[in-house]
């Protein structure tokens, strides 16, 4: 196990390449990890074609949604300079998909991506259009490469590592490559290597495909795909540091296999649940339905006061009364929903903080499961993540408030805007969020991975001199 | 000789460490998914009850006003959630929990809590169903991968044939034993589960709970069967135990993961949902173009014109006893009836269809069987919701013609009072029995009772070649 310590690093470098060209030979003639390599590679391309054509209907979706609420906005402002009846001007603002939701669906096929913004709407109704995905595929999940990456890759990684010394072992021929002039840290290091290039080469060549092959055209995403890149890399280290720690106590393969896998459905199906239970255990949020009653309370009141709340608006406005609007159905409306709407707000907004509150404690314990941290990176990476959501519902109903704003005077004075006033409507402008506080926000998921990669490997690498050559 | 196999298969079991570990964690989870499962249930049919019951005063406290605008105004109906989803919620976290019955208009349901769930919504919530249909496979899997292929390795499986066992006989002790070891897991599990039904969940409506909770228990039991009888027959026919353990695994990952998932997209794909966008175009479409041949908007409202004018053989709308307004709004109610049974039709149709295929999809999957009949034995499937949803809409198609016949009945400018709003009929909505869900399920139920067979037989089979080296 000693060689000359002066030609040590140079032999050892050697060595390892002599180990990687061997094993290679031996995983590409081994038909169960050709397969495996082959199932890997067809999950991807399936994953990969379906989020393209999920991303793609959603993204065909919201072009025409956006398109028609132009037009509409367009055919009102042409009857105000043929100065024709028309109606208060309306707009829909839509959320496009993320963009690298091809990789991570997610749960944005569940959140609405429109807001219909007009003078009446309230700002707790304007996200009530529904998708009408079939809920027992909202329920199995989405075939996309998140699931291919956090629920797959570490079957392949355990397939592909759980005897790599064991089976040596057991097939005897350990003992006589320690006969060689090789140790057990160089042998083990170059079948990791290897193993690790072939997963991430594999991964990543068809995922560069698949990239390459739905455009780059758009800006943000080179970024954000070498990002997911890193978390999938790091993800993979994960396992296979778990896997050489496992591997390096000395067990027979079978006990390898099984422990390995019991460790993968624990952290990637059990304490996901688990963590659920307690998440919703320690900050519960309060049913929708609360909410909802308390919504028809106020309608009612707001009704049956209606001629009181429009005179209270008057008394406050004085300067927008005029003589044959003080009765009319239009300003007395509007008054209403905004009188609701301050009664039901705090209501809402009580109910989402709270959500927040849980959101934030997910994050928080995910450090428990890497599939968690994981599939948490992916969501935000790709532009599928609730708080890319909560940020689209905050600005499309702060967009609301200024529309009726500026609708306000108008509705009062029983006035129809101007052409001139067109131009001056609110516009709607939603950022995705920089690369750079992306990758800030991504970083301690990162450390979250590699610490405890590091610490298995270094566990298992400092372990693996005591390592029983022959036996079993 | 076949208890006495089954005495030692059980020993064998018991005395390992590694049962009583993942039995443990197994029985574990499952007695947290039954507790949290039940307060979750429970909170929601109370949260349910409360809603319904504003919702009634508010109906009733709404004030003086035009029938019309009480129309508007309409009533929520709230999805009750029955007793059993306390073990398997199946898709009511992606359905809605409440619907808006106004005028005009046929609502999507409303509240779906998958919506407010967490960046861990997107992996299994642990539930009751989770664990049985997905975990405890898994457990037959740990404890049978080498009921024949361990005793060939050790050498024990040519002592056991010379002397003279008949090999059915062999299958079937190892099977009782395994049973007996699921049954150290599952009687705990099933005494907690019936004890909360008995205490929490009493009260009427309790032969049906109990009922299905039986029906229940029964498909699960089949589904434990299939996967162990597919157990025993891959250890028969596979040459080491690492082989069967690693074929088993591979089974379940496609039946437990994949194929769900797999059967979801094709049913998709094959028969896509539309757009909500295209939906309701469609819907826009069909109102202003007029269905059935009825010609435009203004062109019905011309012709209901005519037609009234000439029946009561005055001259102008005015002169018509009652409010022309009342007759119009029903008439044109009517007509978005046509229009919404139209889309909505279509809509449930495509649901069913891809139903359809997810059932078939248990031929490739036995979890996928157990999953549609637990689903709908627990009542949370999408065809009770379909039931539901249109149960709530025959009752705001009944309250919208009320209201507008009263309309019609009195003059231009009457208000209704309260006299008229209780008199409203009330929504009591009758879930469907048992006997309606299983004739709907009777594809999962042959699926299942098939894998369950074609497994024994295997095993059966398969224990008939053992080759004792």
């Amino acid at each position: 196990m000693t060689t000359l310590p002066t030609n040590r690093l140079a032999s050892r470098s050697a060595v390892t390449r002599r180990i990687v060209a061997h094993e290679w030979q031996l995983l590409r003639r081994d038909k169960t990890l050709v397969l495996v390599g082959i199932l890997l590679a067809a999950a991807i391309g399936y994953a990969f074609m379906n989020g393209g054509s999920w991303r793609s209907t959603r993204l065909a979706d919201v072009e025409t949604i956006a398109g028609n609420a132009a037009d509409a906005l367009a055919a009102n402002r042409a009857a105000a300079e043929a100065d024709e009846r028309r109606s208060l001007p309306q707009n829909v603002v839509v959320l496009p998909p993320g963009p690298l939701s091809d990789f991570a669906i997610g749960q944005s096929d569940l959140y609405p991506y429109q807001a219909r913004i007009s003078a009446f709407p309230r700002a707790d109704t304007i996200f009530q259009r529904y998708q009408l995905d079939s809920p027992t595929s909202l329920l199995a999940g989405r075939f996309d490469l998140a699931f291919v990456v956090v629920f797959l890759l570490p079957l392949v990684i355990i397939a592909l590592t759980f005897n790599m010394l064991s089976g040596e072992r057991e097939g005897g021929t350990l003992a006589l490559a320690m006969a060689q002039a090789v140790d057990l840290r160089t042998l083990t290091a170059g079948k990791v290597l290897l193993r690790l290039a072939v997963v991430l080469g594999t991964t990543f060549v068809l995922c560069l495909a698949g990239f390459l092959l739905s455009g780059l055209g758009e800006g943000p995403r080179l970024g954000r795909f070498l990002l997911w890149s890193t978390v999938v890399a790091a993800y993979a280290l994960f396992w296979f540091g778990l896997s050489v720690a496992v591997g390096a106590r000395g067990k027979r393969s079978e006990t390898n296999a099984a422990i390995l896998v019991c460790l993968w459905l624990g952290l990637v199906l059990i304490l996901p649940g688990l963590l659920n239970v307690v998440v919703r255990s320690i900050q519960p949020v309060p049913t929708r339905l609360e909410y909802l009653s308390a919504m028809r309370e106020a309608s009612n009141e707001a009704a049956k006061d209606g001629a009181k709340i429009l005179a209270a608006f008057y008394h406050e406005h004085p300067e927008l009364a005029s003589e044959e609007q003080q009765g009319g159905f239009v300003p007395r409306y509007f008054a209403q929903q905004r009188k609701v709407e301050a009664l039901l707000m705090p209501i809402l907004e009580d109910l989402e903080n709270q959500l927040a509150g849980q959101q934030k404690l997910v994050e928080r314990l995910s450090f428990v499961s890497p599939a968690v941290l994981v599939q948490e990176s992916m969501n935000s990476i790709a532009g599928s993540d609730l708080g890319r959501q909560q940020r689209y519902a905050r600005e499309a109903r702060q967009y609301l408030g200024d529309w009726q704003e500026f609708l306000e005077p108008f509705i009062f004075r029983g006035e129809q805007l101007a052409p001139a006033d067109y131009d001056a409507l609110p516009v709607f402008d939603f950022k995705e969020e920089p690369l750079s506080g992306m990758t800030l926000r991504i970083v301690p998921s990162l450390l979250g991975l590699l610490l405890p990669a590091l610490v298995l490997g270094l566990w298992g690498w400092s372990r693996l001199p005591r390592y029983q050559l022959v036996g079993h | 000789m076949i208890t006495t196999i089954a005495r030692k298969e059980w020993t064998a079991i018991v005395r390992d460490g590694r049962f009583r570990w993942t039995g443990a964690t197994v029985l574990g989870l499952l007695a947290i998914a039954l507790v949290t499962g039940w307060q979750d249930v429970a909170a929601q049919r109370q949260a349910i009850d409360t809603a319904r019951h504003s919702e009634d005063s508010v109906w009733l406290d709404q004030g003086e006003k035009n029938p019309h605008s009480a129309a508007h105004f309409g009533q929520y109906a709230f999805k009750p959630t029955p007793p059993v989803a306390w073990v398997d919620r199946g898709v009511n976290d992606y359905l809605g929990t409440a619907v808006w019955m106004e005028a005009h208009s046929q609502n999507p349901f409303q509240m779906r809590p998958a919506e407010d769930a967490t960046a861990l919504g997107r992996f299994s919530a642990l539930t009751a169903s989770w664990t049985l249909q997905l975990l405890l496979p898994l457990l037959i899997v740990l404890l049978a991968f080498d009921a024949f292929a361990g005793e060939r390795e050790q050498g024990t499986l040519r002592q056991l044939l010379s002397l003279g066992i008949r090999p059915r006989d062999l299958a079937l002790g190892k099977a009782l034993g395994i049973s007996m070891a699921l049954a150290v897991v599952l009687v705990p599990a099933l005494i907690l589960g019936v004890a909360i039904l008995l205490l929490f969940f009493s009260g009427s409506g309790m032969t049906d709970t109990l009922a299905r909770a039986l029906v229940l228990s029964g498909g699960y039991l089949v589904y434990f069967a299939a996967f162990l009888g597919i157990a025993l027959a891959v250890s028969a026919w596979a040459r080491t135990a690492r082989a069967a353990l690693l074929a088993l695994l591979g089974f379940w990952i496609i039946s437990g993961l994949l194929v769900p998932r797999l059967a979801a997209d094709l049913a998709e794909r094959v028969h896509p949902t539309p757009s909500q966008q295209a939906f309701y175009e469609g819907i826009a479409e069909d109102e202003a173009a007029g269905m059935n041949g009825l010609g435009t908007r203004a062109e019905r409202r011309e012709n209901l014109e005519k037609e009234l004018l000439s029946q009561y053989g005055v001259e102008t709308l005015d002169e018509l006893p009652g409010n022309f307004a009342g007759l119009s709004l029903q008439a044109s109610e009517e007509h978005s009836n046509l229009v919404f049974d139209k889309h909505f039709g279509e809509l449930w149709e495509t649901y069913r269809k891809q139903e359809d295929m997810h059932r078939l999809a248990a031929l490739a999957s036995p979890l996928l069987a157990v999953r549609a009949l637990s689903m709908g034995v627990a009542g949370t499937d999408v065809e009770q919701h379909r039931h539901f949803a249109e149960a709530a809409e025959t009752h705001r198609r009944i309250l919208v013609k009320q209201l507008n016949d009263d309309m019609a009945e009195n003059a231009v400018g009457y208000i209704a009072d309260e006299a008229l709003w209780s008199q409203a009929p009330p929504f009591e909505y009758q879930s469907p029995g048992l006997g309606w869900v299983l004739q709907r399920q009777a594809v999962s139920l042959i699926l299942l009772a098939l894998w369950a067979l074609v497994a024994t037989v295997a095993a059966v089979h398969r224990a008939g070649r053992l080759q004792p080296t």
